[in-house]
């Protein structure tokens, strides 16, 4: 066989060998590049990530600094408004001695009082600088301190919270507030207790707050027809917490346990 | 040894056509890109190679089956690459692939009884030409999915390979036939290995092809 032929051969077996070579090549070349694509495709995966919570953000403050206004707005108007009736009601009062329109002047009074006292709870959970687990306890001690401070049955307060700056949001603390309100408010008018003890435990991600008198008690059986039972249930399924009411040696406890995100 | 070489290609022929069946009746034929023809025309190129000398009458012509099948060849392997390429690509695979049949129907003569040796090589050259084009496709524009499980990349490898040997065996044939048949010989056994090393691969990509079907199944 002539030497060319053979010499042509032997450059088919070098292109065979760089063949394997260029497919090992093309195999090591796309793993890179694939590598590089990924790390790209999660940092785009990222950078759309952080954009969508920004935008979160940004509406949250836009939502935030409305609750303010509308806040601000009640505070100054429909306060002073509600002020200026309580004063023309005490002005007339002063001024005009008949008894039956006293009579009319002390439940107008009265009104402007609870009006007053509701307009300050919207004002409170409006408040975003409030949005804390350690504010609720503190707006909770206020209120009932202030509410049981004419009558016989003396508060008493306990907390242990993992991390008292827990935010909740003004639909949760509302919520939570007045299913507190409510109980307290039960105790006050039909236990005859001499003291309640309010306790809010929070453990990991969930807070359980404990309302215990020593009065006469009562058992959830017996009494599951009232509207304040049925607004509590109502409120603790709204921000998906659930409420127990147990009947004691002496008296009664009400057990509210949230879920916090 | 010769002999051994054959029947090993036969076998693995066997072997992938088998394979193929077997995915086409549980997943079907479109989900291979439709394999199972291509195995099926080898099959038949080779059955009707050696028909002459199973039925002993050397005057049997079935070089014109060997036409028609390295046409065939051309004109499946533009179905199985065009669906996956770009826009670019496709055209350029098309112009490729309207060359090489326009230069394949004109060398054919298809009344001879004679293997023109530019066919095999029009045949080597268009698989090298796909095969590359499917590389720098896969490098520059598919990067989500493994170069390894990808059944393309296997099929590709062996048509590379493939057709690259096939130029040097294809083209010379006639003329070390009548001046070394030792050489010849050792060409052709070459040939066979290189045979069942492609259909070696091209069940590796059956085989994928059905694992990435089962992982779509799942994940759907």
């Amino acid at each position: 066989m002539p030497v060319e032929i053979k010499t042509t051969y032997l450059i088919a077996i070098a292109i065979m060998l760089l063949l394997v070579g260029f497919i090992i090549f093309v195999v090591l070349l796309h793993n890179k590049k694939q590598l590089l694509f990924l790390k790209e495709k999660q940092l785009k995966e990222a950078a759309f990530k952080n954009a969508i919570l920004e935008e979160k953000l940004l509406q949250q403050k836009i939502i935030e600094a409305e609750r303010m206004r509308i806040s601000a707005d009640m505070h100054d108007e429909l306060g002073a408004g509600i002020s200026a009736i309580k004063l023309q009601a005490e002005f007339i009062k002063q001024n005009f001695r008949d008894e039956q329109l006293n009579l009319e002047l002390n439940d107008l009074l009265h009104i402007t009082k609870d009006m007053n006292s509701a307009m300050r709870e919207m004002l409170w959970s409006l408040n975003t600088e409030n949005d804390t687990l350690e504010n609720l306890f503190l707006y909770t001690v206020n209120y009932t301190e202030s509410f049981l401070k004419n009558s016989s049955i003396k508060a008493s307060f306990h907390k242990t919270l993992d991390n008292p700056e827990t935010k909740i949001s003004a639909t949760g603390r509302r919520n939570i507030f007045l299913c507190i309100k409510e109980g307290i408010n039960n105790v006050y008018k039909h236990s005859g207790a001499k003291n309640i003890e309010i306790s809010f435990l929070m453990k990991g991600n969930l807070l359980t707050i404990q309302l215990a008198d020593d009065g006469i008690g009562f058992g959830k059986e017996t009494v599951t027809s009232g509207n304040g039972l049925r607004s509590m249930e109502f409120r603790m399924q709204t921000i998906n917490g659930k409420y127990t009411i147990d009947r004691l040696s002496q008296g009664v406890r009400i057990l509210f346990t949230i879920p916090l995100s | 040894m010769s002999e051994l070489l054959y029947w090993t290609y036969i076998a693995s022929l066997f072997t992938c056509t088998v394979c193929s069946v077997v995915f086409t009746i549980k997943n079907g034929a479109k989900q291979q890109q439709f394999l199972i023809v291509y195995l099926a025309l080898s099959i038949s190129a080779d059955f009707f190679l050696q028909l002459k000398y199973i039925l002993g009458k050397q005057e049997v012509t079935n070089v014109i089956w060997y036409k028609i099948y390295i046409i065939s060849c051309v004109n499946y392997f533009t179905y199985f690459y065009y669906s996956i390429l770009t826009k670019r690509l496709k055209v350029a695979l098309l112009s490729v692939a309207i060359v090489a049949n326009s230069y394949l129907f004109y060398v054919a003569d298809f009344g001879s009884n004679h293997f023109n040796a530019q066919q095999g090589v029009t045949l080597a050259i268009f698989y090298v030409i796909v095969a590359l084009t499917w590389f720098y496709h896969k490098l520059q524009y598919d990067l989500e999915q493994r170069i390894l499980k990808d059944p393309r990349f296997w099929v590709s490898s062996g048509l590379l390979i493939w057709g690259a040997c096939f130029i040097f065996r294809t083209y010379p044939s006639y003329y070390f036939y009548a001046n070394d048949v030792s050489f010849h010989n050792f060409l052709k056994n070459m040939m066979h290995v290189v045979n069942t090393m492609l259909y070696g691969v091209i069940t590796i990509a059956l085989w994928q092809f059905n694992t990435n079907q089962n992982l779509n199944n799942k994940s759907s």
